[in-house]
């Protein structure tokens, strides 16, 4: 059995553990809130523009023709993969990561150009010598304001329309609820017909025909499908970060009851040493006394 | 009581402002917009500038928008905007530096017409935010 000076060392430094990983999870804890209300708070933006989306595709005949509406025969095929800066956070670049491995495989006549946000994809990816096209790192993503997010959908939109990329997919996590978050791929560009996307036919609930149009359908389309865009991207990347917060705290959580734990069960076989060494030296001393006396 | 209308000015991060209204006015690409209560079904593309709101208790209130759509139907106008502002969170300052910013940057970028394109919105935005502010005075 160890002895009572190393049980006491053990304990001192699972405790400073458990004190660590408690701190994190209540910054944890707090980020999360502040996401979320984030999250939340861009709401009902996306729902006015992809109402607006969903009641003028109708009018442009759901964007046919458009370049970013139409499905090309190439397989040149942007990803932009979303992880994090840092780790401790469970299985949750883990699962992004692993999805997008096993979705590359089962995708082999499609040829992938990698763009990274967040540390942790991107040396996952060149420790497995997998190209990478581009990393994002500033700002990080934890700092990203809406314009940022818009910067990224711009830039994807302007190589899909310099021909540099035939299409674009959003590797991310969906934050479903506080406990479920779902690495998931989806299509950003191009853009299937809307009425499919938002599941509407351009016959809205408006009555979209008699609504005024200014300066004219087209324009105010073509204005339309970048903020589209711009606001997918944010919800993309807002919902990565919840999850990433959300699974940090759990397993945070999770660090700290089982070092409270260990830290009882050291503190009992402390208890017992101790209590073994002081019945040990009581026997000594009685045995010595008796040897005296006798 | 005149007629009025429910007014929702929406960005991406809050919703900047929500109330009835009996006169709006905002800025379109094609000049400003003047909507009152029963106003046909529409919707335009909003750029930057200033919207100004009669409310149903007879005040008036200002407030800085950057480019976005606006929809009226119902007796409800609602605007969807990158970014907006009540006068009272116009941080004047910040739209001075801003505005000195994009002089210089369209200066030294006579050559390259997408930089001074940019700038130009930029400096733009700046005088907006500046005239939604020096309206209260």
């Amino acid at each position: 059995m160890a002895s009572v000076r190393d049980l006491k060392v053990r304990i001192k430094a699972v405790s400073n553990i458990c004190q660590i990983t408690r701190a994190m999870e209540m910054v944890a804890t707090t980020k999360l809130r502040r996401f979320q209300t984030r999250a939340e708070a861009s709401g009902p933006y996306t729902r006015e523009i992809e109402g607006l989306v969903q009641s003028l595709a109708g009018h442009v005949g759901g964007g046919g023709g458009h370049p970013l509406f139409t499905r090309r025969e190439g397989k040149r095929t942007g990803l932009l993969i979303v992880t994090s800066d840092r780790g401790l956070c469970g299985a949750y670049n883990t699962n992004v990561l692993l999805k997008l491995r096993d979705w590359e495989r089962s995708q082999p006549d499609r040829q992938f150009m990698r763009y990274v946000i967040g540390k942790k994809g991107m040396s996952w990816l060149s420790r497995r010598d997998i190209d990478v096209a581009g990393y994002f790192e500033d700002p990080p993503l934890e700092q990203s304001q809406f314009r940022d997010a818009g910067r990224l959908a711009q830039l994807f939109v302007k190589q899909v329309l310099a021909n540099e990329l035939d299409e674009v997919f959003l590797v991310y996590t969906a934050f479903k609820t506080m406990t479920t978050y779902v690495p998931t791929i989806a299509p950003f560009l191009p853009l299937g017909q809307v009425g499919d996307e938002v599941g509407a036919d351009g016959s809205g609930d408006n009555g979209v025909a008699e609504f005024l149009l200014e300066p004219s359908p087209e324009r105010i389309f073509d204005m339309l499908i970048p903020k589209y865009l711009e606001s997918r991207m944010f919800n993309a990347l807002i919902e990565s970060l919840t999850s990433e917060y959300a699974s940090r705290r759990v397993s945070m959580k999770n660090a700290t009851d089982s070092a409270s734990e260990m830290v009882g069960d050291l503190k009992r076989l402390y208890n017992r040493a101790r209590q073994e060494r002081i019945t040990k030296e009581l026997l000594e001393i009685i045995g010595g006394a008796e040897a005296v006396s006798g | 009581m005149a007629a009025s209308l429910q007014v929702r000015v929406i960005t991406p991060e809050k919703v900047v402002f929500e109330g009835s209204c009996t006169q709006v006015q905002y800025p379109g690409e094609d000049g400003l917009y003047g909507v009152l209560a029963n106003h046909a079904p529409m919707v335009t593309t909003v750029d930057a500038g200033v919207i100004t709101l009669k409310q149903a208790d007879g005040s008036e209130e200002h407030l800085f928008v950057s480019s976005g759509f606006a929809q009226v139907a119902r007796n409800e106008l609602r605007f969807a905007v990158n970014s907006g502002e009540l006068e009272g969170e116009i941080d004047m300052e910040r739209a001075e530096r801003a505005a000195t910013r994009a002089r210089e940057r369209i200066a030294q970028s006579k050559q390259s017409a997408i930089d001074s394109i940019r700038a130009q919105a930029s400096l733009r935005r700046a005088l907006m935010r500046m005239r939604a502010k020096r309206r209260r005075s």
